[in-house]
């Protein structure tokens, strides 16, 4: 009786509220845009934009109670803790929007979508673009352009750096970056106290100010201490391919060389200065190295403390410190969300990424995450972002990240080669971790060959 | 009280449409019962079957995904490239690798890697990063007993994988790779990892609550997925080593059914014990619903047969009010019964049976008011005879001894007409015409002396006639008649002629006057009378109507009396007495 009842009372309460707030949009008429408008925090189209274009839009929003969305939201994705924690609270305003997460792991996601489209499955409402794949992603035509109706995503609310890395080719903005992705250095607290006898940040980033001391010092401390600098090769790449500003693809040409031989030098350079130990990134040992006490420093982005550090070395409460890499700070990683042109939920889809990613709301649950959303307005508050964490001995990490390590990112264009060349790239340095005799000349020399052979419609030099 | 009609019928019907229905709910149910039992016992069997079909889809489907990694020459050649002299390479094949086994992988659901084994152990996975830690799993215990079982493709049993921080459950499909195929080749077998949980999540859906246990077991009866508190007698007496491929089993045991699916390949087995209390609860709600649909089809029989019944006796009770109702004396009671049946044929029977006894009881009680006048008429004309005859007696001795002869003579008519009075009693109410004529004499003495020279009788009857029997005083009141209304009312003297005559079947008695007459109007009601009694009216009370009266009680409708006004003067009464009965009282 009361299961049959409560649908026709919630209509009922619905349609009162309907007309209660007709009333006040006739009453009100054009003053009561801004609060609609208001509804979708600060995003200034809304406001700013023009009046007539979106007068239409705002009274059906004002129609549209947080009850009226319903529906289920499919996502691709494979980071289950994030979806689920902001969704969760995205269902606490939009209690019958539901969503659904089919696990599929970054290294898989472009073919995932390829067989997806050959077979012709459905894909999900919601797509993600991890930095690694993303270049490639964007260039297959399954993404909506969010800055078109009824998206009017507007460029100039995020920041600007994001732009080249949210854009396709045709620079149409397709997803909008889950978090800034600012990147440092890690490094082991209760080591550099240890060793070098201080684990202040500021300290330790005058003690290591260019590569070249880094190198000196690292030399020291392994002779004197056993100590690994760096745990693989890849670290050192990640910085260097970070703190780069030189495209591979500036519209023309694939230059591996001009971006490539500085860097590989360099590799090689702190490689054969034996400041680093032979494991390779991101398998079982390197991941057993960051609770290990053997190497001093990691390359992190904000969301390496959440997943990398606190995961790898989960004891490691208090023995953790951020500071900034000699060469400077870089972008690392991230991940969009965009929406899929087939789908049929793009409404929900656009109103969860706005919700999460455009709001002051979104931006409070994701920095609980340890996610920055791209939103520019909401570090107007200087206290917004500061967030002292004991895992690294009460460093205030969201202030570190926002203040001193934003500011100084540098912009650089992705295009859809990137991921074929990153690979090649990443093999190189696997090549000159593994064979410790393998010079530059000759890393990059396989290097061009292979990306002359993966791409051999560009002209790559 | 006595139980009424209705509530016994009722009653009846009650019991034995209950007991019948109870009769037949218990045979339906215990035939039902045994029906179901095996229905269940089959449902469960097929049930299992489904979730064993649905398994051995999955399995061959991997086989099928197997063959085919096994046989693409893609993985031929990367096998070729990752043993190659040059580190880049044996590197850039194994990255290849992986890419060219992810496609594999991201067709089917519930596989966490693809892992190619080489001739010198080492593993080639989906996930490069992961290939050393794949190559150390060989070591481990799951993968040498799978080596012991020395089959050419099967499932190993369940083992860990552990990833970084997760621990996945996996069991895992091995192949060997068959040297026939290219004997130059680095391959030596393929594991396809499985993710556990999707297996288990492919059984739960078909599996409902109510097991005792629900078990997957391999080919070696290690379980594979398995929860319940445990099977009763698992460890004898059932055939889980020698048990045939494609077989189902099924046992019961003294508290559980024991189903056991062969279905799947490899050896696998699905085991479920089903506590039979939980068969029992299926059987029984099927019991209840027996009973409840026994008790609302009692209770519509009853709701229907109650009015039904209800129809059939209401009559009987209508029959019954209606007989407590004339037995209290309203005989007027009658029953309209419109049953169309025998109860209808009944209340009609009753109906006339009390009209007729009403009509009966009316003629009595008027036959009965006729007799009481006709004793109280003859009781006034005897007030005291004795007294009146002793006293008239003295007149006449006064009279003599003053010498008055008319009083003597008149006195003595009267003593006369008093004595044969007094002769009448109860029984003698008879007569000879002669002695009526000698009675009527008298009383015309006395009335020559009241009005002398007025009127004149004259007796036209034969001797033959004097003999006669007939009512006594009969005559008496017809002169007497004659003489007050037909001749004193006129001045002239008149005339009354008494005649008798007879033939073999009547006697006619007729008395004229040629007084003033009868008007219309009296002659009618006189014969309207013939039919209701006028005791009051134009004539004394012993009188016309008193001789019609006596007429009709002695000799019935058979004896007539008219008044006819004659024609020019006078009125005549004439009186028809049949000679054939002899007189008494008449009943009807």
């Amino acid at each position: 009786m009361t299961k049959r009842l409560r649908p026709i009372i919630a209509v009922w309460l619905t349609l009162a509220l309907a007309v209660v707030m007709l009333a006040a949009c006739v009453g009100n008429g054009e003053g009561n845009k801004t609060g609609a408008a208001s509804d979708s925090g600060n995003e200034p189209s809304q406001t700013a934009g023009a009046e007539t274009a979106t007068s239409s839009e705002s009274s059906e929003a004002a129609e549209k109670m947080p009850e009226d969305y319903k529906g289920t939201i499919t996502l691709w994705g494979w980071d289950a803790n994030y979806y689920d924690i902001s969704f969760k609270e995205f269902q606490k305003t939009y209690p019958n929007v539901k969503l659904e997460v089919t696990n599929v792991t970054a290294g898989d996601y472009v073919q995932k979508i390829q067989t997806t489209i050959a077979s012709g499955g459905v894909l999900p409402d919601l797509l993600v673009g991890e930095s690694g794949f993303r270049a490639k992603a964007f260039e297959i035509d399954i993404w909506e352009n969010l800055e078109n109706a009824p998206y009017n995503f507007d460029k100039s609310s995020v920041f600007d750096y994001l732009l080249p890395l949210t854009s396709n080719s045709k620079g149409e903005i397709v997803g909008i970056e889950q978090t800034l992705t600012p990147a440092a250095m890690a490094y082991r607290r209760d080591l550099a106290k240890n060793y070098l006898g201080t684990d202040d940040p500021k300290q330790l980033e005058a003690l290591f100010p260019t590569w070249e001391e880094l190198i000196k010092k690292g030399k020291e401390l392994k002779e004197k201490d056993g100590i690994y600098l760096f745990a693989s090769l890849g670290d050192v790449y990640t910085f260097l391919s970070g703190q780069t500003e030189t495209p591979f693809y500036d519209g023309a040409t694939v230059n591996v060389t001009g971006r490539m031989k500085d860097i590989l030098e360099k590799v090689v350079e702190v490689r054969d200065s034996g400041i680093v130990d032979k494991l390779e990134m991101w398998t079982p040992a390197w991941n057993a190295s960051y609770a290990a006490g053997k190497h001093l420093f990691y390359p992190a982005a904000n969301w390496s403390t959440q997943y990398v550090i606190k995961t790898n070395d989960k004891d490691g409460e208090g023995r953790w410190g951020l500071m900034q890499p000699p060469g400077g700070p870089f972008t690392w990683g991230g991940t969009t969300f965009g929406i899929s042109k087939e789908s049929k939920n793009k409404e929900l889809a656009w109103l969860f990424i706005k919700w999460l990613l455009l709001t002051k709301e979104g931006a409070s649950i994701s920095k609980d995450l340890g996610f920055y959303v791209p939103l520019k307005s909401v570090y107007e508050d200087p206290n917004f972002a500061s967030s002292p964490d004991p895992f690294f001995a009460g460093q205030d990490i969201g202030a570190f990240w926002i203040d001193d390590v934003v500011p100084n990112i540098g912009t650089l264009k992705i295009s859809q080669y990137d991921s074929v060349i990153n690979d090649a790239a990443n093999l190189s340095i696997i090549l000159l971790n593994s064979d410790r005799k393998v010079m530059a000349a000759d890393a990059l020399d396989k290097l061009l060959k292979e990306v002359k052979a993966k791409l051999p419609d560009v002209e790559v030099k | 009280m006595r139980a009424r009609i209705k509530t016994k019928v009722i009653a009846s019907v009650a019991v034995i449409v209950s007991l019948a229905l109870l009769a037949s709910g218990v045979i339906a149910y215990s035939y039902f019962n045994k029906i179901l039992k095996k229905q269940i016992m089959k449902d469960e069997s097929i049930q299992l079957s489904q979730t064993a079909g649905q398994l051995r889809y999955f399995q061959n489907d991997l086989r099928n995904m197997a063959y085919n990694i096994l046989v693409d020459p893609g993985i031929q050649s990367r096998m070729k490239t990752i043993y190659s002299s040059d580190l880049y390479e044996r590197l850039n094949g194994q990255v290849e690798m992986s890419t060219y086994l992810n496609q594999f992988l991201l067709l089917k659901n519930g596989i966490e890697s693809i892992v190619l084994v080489g001739k010198d152990g080492q593993a080639f996975s989906t996930n490069r990063l992961l290939n050393d830690y794949y190559t150390k799993t060989l070591q481990e215990e799951w993968y040498r007993n799978h080596e012991e079982r020395n089959v050419h493709s099967g499932f190993s049993e369940v083992h860990h994988l552990k990833r970084g921080q997760e621990t996945t459950d996996i069991v895992s499909y091995i192949n060997w790779y068959n040297p026939v195929l290219d004997a130059q080749s680095n391959l030596r077998e393929l594991i396809i990892h499985v993710n556990l949980a999707y297996i288990t999540e492919a059984i739960s859906v078909e599996r409902e609550e109510g097991y005792d246990a629900y078990y997957l077991l391999d080919a070696d009866n290690r379980t594979i997925m398995g929860n319940g508190s445990g099977i009763d007698e698992v460890s004898y007496d059932l055939p889980l080593h020698d048990l045939a491929q494609s077989t189902v089993f099924q046992k019961e045991s003294r508290k559980q059914l024991i189903t056991i699916n062969g279905m799947m390949w490899d050896g696998w087995k699905l085991v479920t014990a089903k506590p039979k209390s939980a068969i029992q609860r299926d059987i029984n709600s099927i019991m209840y619903i027996f009973i409840l649909i026994t008790v609302v089809t009692l209770i519509i029989i009853l709701l229907a047969l109650t009015p039904l019944i209800h129809n059939i006796t209401r009559p009987i009770s209508k029959l019954t009010t209606a007989m407590k109702e004339a037995s209290m004396g309203r005989l007027h009671a009658t029953v309209a019964i419109r049953s169309g049946d025998e109860i209808e044929l009944l209340g009609e029977g009753f109906n006339r049976m009390l009209h007729e006894l009403q009509n009966y009881i009316s003629q009595s009680i008027a036959d009965e008011k006729i007799k009481q006048k006709l004793q109280f008429d003859l009781l006034l004309s005897q007030i005291n005879p004795h007294f009146i005859y002793n006293t008239l007696n003295t007149v006449i001795y006064m009279a003599q001894l003053e010498g008055n002869k008319d009083i003597v003579q008149m006195v003595s008519a009267f003593i006369r007409l008093l004595q044969e009075s007094v002769l009448i009693t109860e029984t003698d109410y008879q007569c000879t015409v002669k002695e009526e004529i000698e009675s009527v004499r008298h009383y015309l003495t006395i009335q020559k002396f009241r009005y002398p020279d007025r009127f004149e009788v004259r007796w036209q009857i034969d001797d033959v006639l004097l003999e006669q029997v007939i009512p006594r005083t009969i005559l008496q009141p017809l002169i007497e008649n004659a003489l007050f209304h037909g001749i004193i009312s006129k001045p002239e003297p008149g005339t009354i002629t008494v005649r008798m005559e007879m033939d073999p079947n009547y006697l006619y008695i007729l008395v004229e006057d040629d007084g003033v007459g009868i008007d219309q109007e009296a002659v009618d009601r006189f014969e309207q009378s013939l039919i209701e009694q006028d005791v009051s009216g134009h004539m004394r009370p012993i009188g016309l109507a008193n001789v019609r009266d006596r007429l009709r009680s002695f000799y019935g409708p058979a004896a007539v009396m008219h008044i006819v006004r004659m024609p020019i003067v006078g009125t005549q009464i004439k009186i028809t007495i049949p000679l054939t009965q002899s007189p008494g009282y008449y009943t009807k």
